[in-house]
């Protein structure tokens, strides 16, 4: 913020941050006094602001501003925005990438609404948001509090549930791969030691997305770490009050931790529910690319990809994307809509 | 203090910047001199699909001003890939117009597709393509009518190469309407794999396999064993390895798929759908849902179950045949042409892949050279030798695998092979007819429906190209 220049008679002017109208805030300084400026002198002192701006340091500063966060700039505009907008024009063309392909209009769009498989996909996209979500915040939460306590080794704790946020996506998806494997995976080899029938992890439509769903809860190490940061910053001075009332540990958790956490559960609700509609590289890895079985697990993003690159289908798959996003749009506000009824931020 | 604070956050910024270089290298530059080539990671899919290229050095540049030629293929590590760079090598000790090849393999790791070259496609159209790339021969179609590849049929005249040598299905994959856009590189057939104790035990005769489909759904009853809802020992699973593509089954029913004449799919071939039911029934024979998801969690190389003895009979490819020595190098099996409908009209799918040359390389004289070598009775024998595929050239086949009476079925089948339909919607043809088969095996719909739908889709796609 450039400083503003302490004038004798105990004005100061602020520079604008361009070179427009210089503004002026007169104040009072403590030992100076303020003083009446007369009309005439406050026209000359701004036209004079103006002019001094131009060359004044603070221009230079803000010009040197500029030009630092300008490849920063250079690059949302380039690598992010153009992108952005060509792709609503590819929409209506057939595109391919190789070819520029010629004007469709809706073609694209109205092809859309007979594909059974974009449908499908949707469906499939939407039914696994709607179980991955709660599970994840659900599971987030209760591990984030019972990583709150301190007791020795609290450290070590935390670590180990956010290291499966590390290993790469393909690597995970392998060896789950051979672990929900029907005939020789662990998982059916323990049942079976149990006395329960195998289960069709991921042979079978009815298990596939739930298959799918433990897989990615496997990932909620960061939404635990948020909701730790969130835990750390409610003041200890609640719990305390409530427990010279008499409250016991839940009726704790449930008046004074659920509330103030809405925040933090907030912005993981919001990113879930963005990302699990966006969910691609699991599935395809798990399954290379077919979505097996049946196209249960054949996820919109994924059925996009295999549009854009596999059939040479770059328009048909920019029209995809473009009613994701509107999807998540409407999604996302209606869930900014409705939180000033549950979310509380503290003062 | 700060001084050092000074030289270590230079040095810093100069170790970063050096790796983003690094990490956006330009195809061309040379790398180690590994034996196989080493993937780099490669990043998320959904940003862009970018997967990073790796370059094997092979022999010595010669002095002064070699042309400089790029290869992009998918080939993981194996003996293909050290036939492939034994070419290269060769290629660039004897070539006389100084020319310099690197291969660089560009596969997508996300999944080990082999089929989806995404980088090549962004190269393409960036007008940077690499000087030849290796295609499957279903996909040269779908290439060629986004105009993406160089026609060969000039350049081939100019170096005086001809395909006159090859197989039908080879020249059928190179071309697309009419003109030339690959040339090919090799094939593989498939035959039907039995294990010949497994026979005996059954008390079925092993030097007497099943001819027809009726023996094969026969044999396979004899050699199933339940066990509950499990399966000690499954006897066939018709679309199992090389069995999946509905097209084995379809051909072997007397089905074809494509009129090239009329440039017209004929999915739905009353045939083919006979052959779809026949697959559905063999399920529900064997224990139906039961069955499919068993099928499903079948694994592959070390626990393959036909190398494990779990699985009697299978159809499978030639170059099945090394990896299975691999892991059970006593499994006495034999091979047999796949059984048909008809006695005697066994229908096999080869496979195979092409090199081609994208639209804008920038020397398309000394790329078309190379290839001529590649097709070459040499370079072919080679090939054939070092990773046991089969060459598009007949005169080397023969030469090659003359004495082993295993490879005579399977030069017997590769005679008479088809190849998938040659059109440019043959990717998505391909998933459309494994999501069909699937859909059938869980009932979700009838082979009639399923084929004829595709059908008619799948045409519409095609007069898109016309």
């Amino acid at each position: 913020m450039p400083a503003a220049r302490l004038q004798s008679d105990g004005t100061a002017i602020w520079p604008a941050l361009w070179t427009g109208p210089a503004h002026r805030m007169e104040f009072e300084v403590n030992g100076l006094g303020g003083k009446d400026m007369s009309g005439e002198k406050k026209v000359k002192r701004q036209v004079e602001g103006k002019k001094k701006y131009r060359g004044s340091i603070e221009a230079k500063k803000a010009r040197m501003g500029v030009l630092f966060t300008l490849p920063w700039i250079l690059g949302l505009l380039i690598f992010y925005a153009y992108p952005l907008i060509a792709s609503v024009y590819y929409s209506f063309t057939s595109y391919s990438v190789l070819n520029a392909g010629e004007f469709v209009g809706l073609e694209n769009y109205r092809t859309l609404m007979h594909d059974d498989l974009f449908w499908k996909s949707i469906g499939n996209t939407l039914v696994f948001t709607a179980m991955s979500v709660p599970v994840n915040i659900i599971l987030g939460l209760a591990i984030a509090l019972l990583l709150n306590v301190k007791i020795k080794g609290i450290g070590l704790y935390r670590t180990v549930f956010f290291i499966p946020t590390l290993v790469p996506v393909v690597a995970t998806a392998t060896v789950w791969r051979w672990l929900l494997n029907s005939n020789y995976g662990l998982f059916n080899s323990l049942l079976s030691k149990i006395g329960l029938g195998p289960i069709p992890w991921l042979a079978s439509e009815d298990w596939s997305k739930i298959s799918l769903v433990m897989i990615a809860a496997w990932g909620i190490g960061q939404a635990i770490i948020i909701n730790l940061g969130g835990l750390q910053d409610i003041s200890p001075e609640y719990y305390e009050a409530a427990g010279i009332d008499g409250a016991n540990t839940w009726q704790k958790v449930k008046h004074i931790t659920l509330p103030l956490l809405t925040p933090v559960i907030f912005y993981n609700l919001v990113m879930g529910i963005i990302n699990s509609l966006q969910i691609f590289t699991l599935p395809y890895a798990l399954t290379n690319g077919e979505g097996s079985p049946t196209h249960s697990l054949t996820f919109y993003v994924m059925h996009l990809y295999n549009n854009a690159f596999g059939y040479m289908k770059m328009g048909y798959a920019s029209a995809m994307a473009w009613i994701l996003f509107v999807i998540i749009l409407i999604l996302t506000l209606v869930i900014f809509g409705t939180s000033k009824k549950w979310v509380h931020y503290q003062q | 203090m700060k001084m050092y604070k000074r030289i270590f956050a230079f040095a810093i910024a100069a170790a970063m910047m050096a790796g983003t270089m690094l990490g956006c290298g330009q195809s061309g530059a040379s790398g180690n001199t590994a034996d196989t080539a080493k993937p780099v990671a490669e990043s998320e899919a959904s940003g862009g699909a970018a997967a990073e290229t790796t370059e094997t050095e092979t022999a010595e540049a010669p002095a002064g001003d070699a042309i400089e030629l790029t290869i992009w293929h998918t080939w993981g590590a194996g003996p293909g890939l050290d036939a492939m760079e034994a070419a290269a090598n060769r290629y660039n000790e004897i070539n006389d117009k100084n020319i310099h090849v690197t291969l660089g393999f560009v596969a997508s790791q996300a999944s080990g597709n082999t089929q989806t070259m995404d980088k090549l496609m962004a190269a393409i159209a960036a007008g940077n393509p690499p000087d030849v790339a290796l295609l499957d021969n279903f996909q040269v179609a779908g290439w060629a009518a986004q105009s993406a590849l160089m026609p060969l049929d000039e350049l081939m005249e100019g170096v005086g190469l001809t395909l006159d040598d090859v197989y039908d299905w080879a020249l059928q994959g190179s071309q697309y309407k009419g003109t030339t856009y690959s040339i090919p590189y090799n094939g593989d057939a498939r035959v039907l794999f039995y294990n010949k104790d497994m026979f005996e035990a059954a008390g079925l005769d092993p030097e007497a396999p099943p001819t027809t489909i009726e023996e094969l759904t026969a044999a396979a009853e004899k050699l199933t064993i339940r066990d509950g809802a499990n399966y000690k020992q499954a006897g066939f699973v018709p679309w199992q390895f090389a069995g999946k593509p509905v097209y084995c089954w379809g051909w072997n029913f007397g089905g074809e798929f494509y009129d090239a004449e009329n440039n017209v799919l004929t999915v739905a071939d009353p045939k083919n759908i006979e052959a779809l039911q026949w697959e559905v029934d063999f399920a529900d024979q064997m224990g139906g849902i039961d069955f499919v998801n068993f099928a499903s969690g079948l694994g592959t190389g070390a626990e393959d179950p036909f190398v494990t003895g779990q699985l009697a009979m299978a159809v499978r490819g030639n170059f099945d045949i090394a990896n299975m020595a691999v892991y059970n190098p006593d499994l006495n099996y034999g091979v047999t042409p796949i059984p048909s409908k008809e006695a005697g009209k066994s229908a096999n799918m080869i496979g195979g892949w092409g090199w081609t040359i994208p639209k804008g390389a920038k020397n398309p004289e000394a790329s078309i050279d190379f290839l001529k070598y590649l097709i070459s009775e040499d370079a072919q024998k080679q090939m054939s030798e070092m990773s046991s595929s089969f060459s598009p050239l007949k005169s080397v086949n023969e030469a090659v695998f003359a004495d082993d009476e295993m490879m005579a079925v399977f030069l017997q089948e590769l005679e008479h092979g088809k190849i998938r339909p040659p059109v440019p919607v043959g990717q998505e043809l391909w998933d459309g007819l494994n999501t069909a088969l699937d859909s059938a095996l869980h009932k979700a719909d009838t082979p009639e429906k399923l084929l004829t739908d595709l059908n008619d889709k799948m045409n519409a796609e095609l007069q898109k190209f016309n």
